[in-house]
């Protein structure tokens, strides 16, 4: 991707001018590094979701430039991030459409009665649509960024989480509490910026 | 070209945001493939779906020129091809978009007065 802040800015730019080759030169410079980025870091998805997800993101800058704002962050961190959500979003919505053809499948009650944590839900977290949350989103670390990433997939397993915190050498116990100690950081952030976590 | 790049140009055929619309239009009316598409425009099929990317040019006369000026000229192709593809594909997909039923399903409707007799009213029997 082109990384390098002044390239980003330059193809941005003409693309806010109105230039009309401007569109074809975005998706040329960001599309195919924003699809290696989701093969590498969300390598369980389905290749045909990291496509549709990369595809959103550059559509909804073209769409309205607006929606990314250069003071805070950078043009390819914000597609990394908004790419990852919609990837998210796609997954969130593919499972509900799994558990809709279950229960059409299977007509039972849950054991829950429907009720679920926020922690266990993934569709409540944040979607990069809320501009409200930009600046959390844009805020979290590396690590926390990866946990984040973990929980919009729905990953629940301690030591997928413990694996990206580095702390997999860790008595369980301690790598459940740590895990906790920073997925509960993060929801808490969201909550504070209005977000539906 | 990256399969990437050629999904998303196949993806915004319908998408009046990008050039694509007005060329997908235009190369149904002739009934085109890319092959016919490419030589209609006088350029290269490998340059099709980063032409499909951009952005039609804008309606009035002076950004009109200038815009299909600076695509042509990116891309290699006469200015003059590429104004007759754009303006016919982009007057099919305004008709297409006004009238979207006509389209479709080839129905016309008309208005008309109604002359049948009124229905009577109530105590009105004889």
């Amino acid at each position: 991707m082109a990384d390098s802040w002044p390239e980003a800015a330059s193809t941005y730019q003409a693309l806010c001018n109105g230039d009309p080759v401007a569109q074809s030169d975005f998706v040329v410079a960001f599309l195919d590094p924003l699809v290696m980025f989701l093969n590498c870091n969300f390598p369980a998805a389905d290749s045909h979701d990291r496509l549709t997800a990369a595809e959103d993101a550059i559509l909804s800058v073209i769409r309205d430039p607006a929606v990314f704002d250069p003071s805070r962050g950078s043009l390819p961190t914000f597609l990394r991030m908004a790419a990852s959500a919609d990837l998210a979003n796609i997954q969130a919505r593919e499972r509900r459409h799994q558990r809709r053809r279950d229960l059409e499948d299977c007509v039972e009650l849950q054991a829950d009665g429907g009720n679920s944590s926020a922690e266990q839900s993934t569709n409540l977290l944040p979607s990069f649509d809320d501009p409200s949350l930009a600046a959390v989103i844009t805020a979290l670390d590396a690590k926390e960024w990866q946990v984040f990433g973990l929980m919009r997939e729905g990953e629940r397993r301690t030591g997928a989480f413990a694996a990206v915190l580095g702390i997999g050498h860790l008595p369980p116990v301690e790598q459940a509490t740590e895990v906790k100690k920073v997925k509960d950081r993060i929801l808490k952030r969201f909550q504070r910026a209005g977000g539906r976590a | 070209m990256s399969d990437a790049l050629n999904h998303l140009a196949a993806r915004v055929a319908s998408d009046q945001l990008f050039l694509a619309n007005a060329l997908a239009e235009y190369a149904r009316s002739e009934r085109l493939d890319d092959m016919g598409l490419a030589t209609a425009l006088g350029g290269r099929v490998d340059d099709l779906a980063l032409l499909r990317l951009c952005r039609p040019p804008r309606c009035d006369a002076e950004h009109f020129r200038a815009d299909i000026a600076a695509i042509a000229s990116r891309f290699g192709i006469s200015s003059t091809k590429l104004t007759e593809v754009v303006r016919r594909g982009l007057s099919l997909a305004r008709l297409r978009q006004v009238q979207p039923a006509l389209g479709e399903a080839g129905l016309l409707l008309a208005a008309r007065d109604d002359n049948r007799e009124p229905p009577p009213t109530e105590g009105t029997n004889s």
